[in-house]
């Protein structure tokens, strides 16, 4: 689903090179790594906001180069929760989810039926159709994480990023998150990429992880946490 | 038809009324078809027009300068905007520069300057990231402009003065026969430039990085919104002087109103509702007219000015 | 309350008592016409008595028992009332060179014997000093500023000029006498002012060509609406003083009057004649106004003194018998001399 060929990331400098490396679809990844190791930025690659220095990266088989032009086609092959979400101003949660299916609509921005049958079902899916309703200004921290990760699904794309989506939620939250993204890729051609602190979480759903340490990835494999944190640590000393 | 349809059906209704009223109150009794058919074309028309097409265009302008910079203080009155196009007519009318008034008119040097205006605007705020910087910049530049045209004006034979002093007091019975199709042209086209706009403005609400990911070409569509407020209130300002507050306060409004984001929805309000108030501010000084006359821009801060107090009071 | 009593009748005695005192004064007083000046001969030199129009509670009353050799002027009329009697040399300081007529005087300015003060709003006591003025006079728009009550402080003698706020123009030309007051040489103004009067009175009273009283506007559109000398105003005075039926003959105050454009449009189609219009040549006044065109009126006869409006400025105040003389030439339709107006051409 993402491929990445003798692939430099970094922005104005190299940070980052990958030889080889392929996610593969019907999988959760987790990417994990110290802060400053330039998990954002790989991210920030991926989703086509920053051009890769070098070598080749395609997700989906499409080359990243044409996801950065074509601006419908890279929305729906990539959906990104970036940051957190902090709410807008008179905005509903259901306007808010809505969003995320402007890559299919026409230029007006009209929502038909059809979107708003599936907005509904997102939010029930997610637990979260109480909150319908309500504005995004209104919501607990943990709520706009999820409100945000419903527009994500609701984009509806092959590849979905999540930035550390799991930090501003309890533990309830968390579990319900991550069965959420299981089960979403069960569903189809679809790849989860997302970058976490929370060794514990990953370890315990069986995600398959990468550690990001030294401007290398590493696939790690049948590690218990200890042997985790020594990798990322022993990449960073490098 | 839901509850915020019926809401603007209502205005357009009001709107309409209103429009009425309007022609009513402008009708003065005349000695010949020959007159009534002057002070229709040349008097009340475009006054009406005057009213409509600077009051729906400055509410547009506004929402597009609060959605490009994702702050509901924006404004082409506050950020310099209309300052931009002031200077430049300043220059004209003021600075002894007669070619270019044969060269480019009025209406070009306005526009002019609200382009120049709106491009230093958006240069300053990819570095001033604060509501207050950003609003403090723009407050900077109107007082700089302000300045430059005072020290125009202590050259200017007291004519020049006089004239560029009317001007900057804002007035909808300036707009001749003449110049209305031109006005409605400039004004016709931003709106449809705009109703194009709507899907990567209601991304927009999400901030760039966001409207990126949903597809948008944040930078084609960044410029275009410069574009079409720097024509609404370039063209608006040549015309009608400098209005403030109308760009500012309806759209914020509109988003109280209405309680949405959805730019299809606040577009169709900011162009009723900011033609209704401006057509209103006018009713309201031809009812005042007897006792004293006060120029439009008075009335619209006496109104605007309050309102935006409030809100920024609300929100802090 | 027998003290009571007495108590009354004293108040009413005092109350009584007071304009007996000042009759004799009013006698005397040298002024005829104006309502704001009162010149008073004393034995030791004059009582100058200026009446603030706006307020009336503000009386200046100026003891003068010299003349001064330097007069700062703030306003062009004053120039113009100095030049009348002779006396322009006196002037150490003038308003604004630009708004000036007399080549002379420009002349001394720019060779820095006269001081340009620019306007009456930014005031520099530093240039005032420096030229060594003695007095000054002033046009005193609105209230009293502090800058002038500063220069009363350091003892300059600064005299409010409210001629423009008189209602008949011979009242206006009559502050001369102040003038001549200030430079010693009233004997000369009163000469000055007496033949005018006499110029005046028999403009005034000559017989007119024609039977009918010509329908005259006056005034031009400003911003959104249409400002003209108002029914009391000294303009209004000088157009009856010549047989015209002024347009805005119904309109109330002293000062300018405003109406609305249309209603000027519709109801003017009698006007033959326009006078003031704040311009100098017909295609100038559409690049003002581009809906002039449509006023019956600007295919009527035009007269302006816009072509040389510091001329008018300085020297119509002083020479209402010039002013009238025009208007009544141009009643007439036999132009002969024209000291102020010009007619725009068709």
């Amino acid at each position: 689903m993402i491929s990445f060929q003798h692939t430099v990331i970094g922005y104005q400098r190299p940070l980052i090179s990958i030889e080889n490396l392929t996610l593969e679809a019907g999988k959760v990844y987790a990417l994990l790594g110290l802060n400053g190791s330039g998990k954002s930025t790989l991210l920030k690659t991926l989703a086509a906001q920053t051009p890769p220095l070098g070598g080749a990266l395609t997700l989906n088989h499409y080359p990243v180069a044409q996801l950065a032009k074509d601006g419908n086609l890279r929305a729906q092959q990539i959906a990104f929760v970036s940051s957190r979400f902090d709410g807008i101003e008179h905005l509903s949660v259901f306007e808010y989810v809505a969003l995320g299916r402007i890559p299919y609509l026409t230029v007006f921005g009209k929502v038909s039926a059809e979107d708003q049958q599936m907005v509904s079902e997102t939010l029930k899916e997610l637990g979260l159709t109480h909150l319908t309703h309500k504005r995004t200004k209104e919501l607990s921290d943990g709520e706009k994480q999820l409100v945000s990760l419903a527009r994500a699904f609701v984009q509806d794309t092959p590849v979905l990023l999540l930035d550390e989506p799991s930090s501003f939620l309890d533990f309830l939250n968390r579990e319900n998150l991550l069965l959420a993204l299981l089960k979403w890729v069960s569903e189809g051609q679809r790849c989860v990429l997302l970058s976490s602190h929370d060794i514990d979480l990953c370890l315990e759903h069986n995600l398959p992880l990468l550690a990001l340490a030294g401007g290398q990835i590493q696939e790690l494999l049948a590690l218990d946490k200890k042997g985790v944190v020594s990798v990322l640590l022993k990449g960073a000393a490098h | 038809m839901n509850r915020k349809g019926l809401l603007l059906l209502l205005l357009a209704l009001v709107l309409l009324l209103s429009c009425l009223l309007h022609i009513h109150l402008t009708e003065v009794s005349s000695s010949s078809a020959a007159q009534a058919n002057v002070l229709w074309w040349e008097f009340r028309f475009p006054r009406l027009m005057s009213a409509l097409l600077a009051g729906a265009g400055l509410s547009l302008s506004g929402l597009l300068m609060q959605n490009l910079f994702r702050n509901p203080m924006a404004g082409p009155y506050v950020l310099g905007i209309n300052s931009g196009a002031s200077l430049t007519t300043a220059l004209l009318m003021l600075g002894g520069f007669p070619w270019m008034l044969h060269t480019i008119g009025l209406v070009g040097s306005s526009l002019l300057g609200a382009f120049l205006a709106a491009a230093f605007m958006f240069f300053v705020s990819w570095r001033v990231q604060q509501t207050t910087g950003l609003l403090l910049v723009g407050l900077m530049f109107a007082s700089f402009t302000g300045s430059i045209e005072s020290v125009l004006q202590s050259w200017a034979s007291p004519e020049q003065v006089k004239q560029f002093f009317l001007w900057n007091m804002g007035s909808l019975q300036q707009l001749s026969a003449a110049q209305v199709p031109w006005l409605l042209t400039l004004f016709t086209a931003a709106v449809l430039w705009s109703l194009l706009l709507i899907r990567s403005l209601n991304a927009f609400v999400l901030g760039q990085d966001q409207a990126f990911q949903l597809g948008v070409r944040t930078q084609r569509v960044r410029l275009s919104m410069l574009a079409i407020t720097a024509l609404l209130a370039g063209s608006i300002t040549a015309y009608c002087g400098p209005i403030a507050f109308v760009g500012l306060a309806i759209p914020n409004l509109g988003r109280q109103l209405l309680r949405t984001q959805d730019h299809l929805l606040l577009i169709l309000f900011c162009l009723l509702f900011g033609a209704l108030f401006l057509l209103a501010c006018d009713i309201l000084s031809i009812y005042l007219d007897s006792y004293f006359s006060l120029p439009i821009n008075v009335l619209t801060s006496l109104i605007g000015a309050p309102y935006i107090a409030y809100l920024v009071l609300r929100r802090s | 309350m027998r003290s009571l009593w007495l108590l009354l009748l004293l108040v009413v005695w005092a109350c009584g008592s007071e304009p007996q005192q000042q009759r004799p004064k009013q006698a005397q007083n040298l002024c005829k016409y104006s309502k704001l000046l009162k010149i008073v001969p004393t034995e030791k030199g004059y009582i100058v008595e200026i009446q603030n129009p706006e307020q009336p509670k503000e009386q200046f009353k100026f003891q003068l028992k010299q003349s001064f050799e330097r007069i700062a002027a703030l306003s062009a009329t004053h120039v113009g009332m100095l030049s009348a009697i002779g006396q322009a040399q006196r002037l150490c300081a003038i308003p604004d060179k630009r708004y000036l007529h007399d080549p002379q005087i420009i002349k001394a300015v720019k060779r820095g014997q006269v001081a340009d003060l620019k306007s009456e709003q930014q005031l520099s006591i530093e240039k005032l000093l420096a030229q060594r003025t003695q007095a000054l006079v002033y046009s005193g728009f609105g209230p009293e500023q502090t800058q002038i009550k500063r220069l009363r402080s350091i003892g300059l003698t600064c005299i409010p000029n409210y001629e423009w706020r008189e209602t008949h123009p011979l009242a206006r030309a009559e502050w001369v006498l102040l003038f001549g007051v200030l430079t010693g040489q009233l004997d000369k103004a009163q000469r000055y002012f007496k033949q005018v009067c006499q110029n005046y009175q028999r403009i005034r009273t000559q017989p007119t060509l024609c039977n009918t009283n010509p329908f005259v506007i006056s005034g031009y559109v400003y911003g959104d609406q249409w400002v003209a000398p108002a029914a009391n105003s000294f303009e209004a005075k000088l157009y009856a003083d010549v047989d015209f039926t002024y347009y805005f003959n119904e309109s109330a105050g002293t000062g300018s009057c405003f109406s609305s454009i249309p209603s000027v449009l519709t109801n003017s189609a009698a006007v033959v004649l326009w006078l003031n219009p704040g311009q100098p040549t017909r295609a100038a006044l559409l690049q003002q106004y581009p809906k002039y065109k449509y006023f019956p009126f600007f295919k009527k006869r035009i007269f302006c003194y816009t072509h040389n409006t510091n001329f008018y400025w300085e020297c119509a105040a002083a020479h209402p018998d010039w002013v009238l003389s025009d208007l009544s030439q141009i009643r007439n339709g036999h132009v002969k001399k024209l000291h102020f107006y010009k007619e725009l051409r068709q």
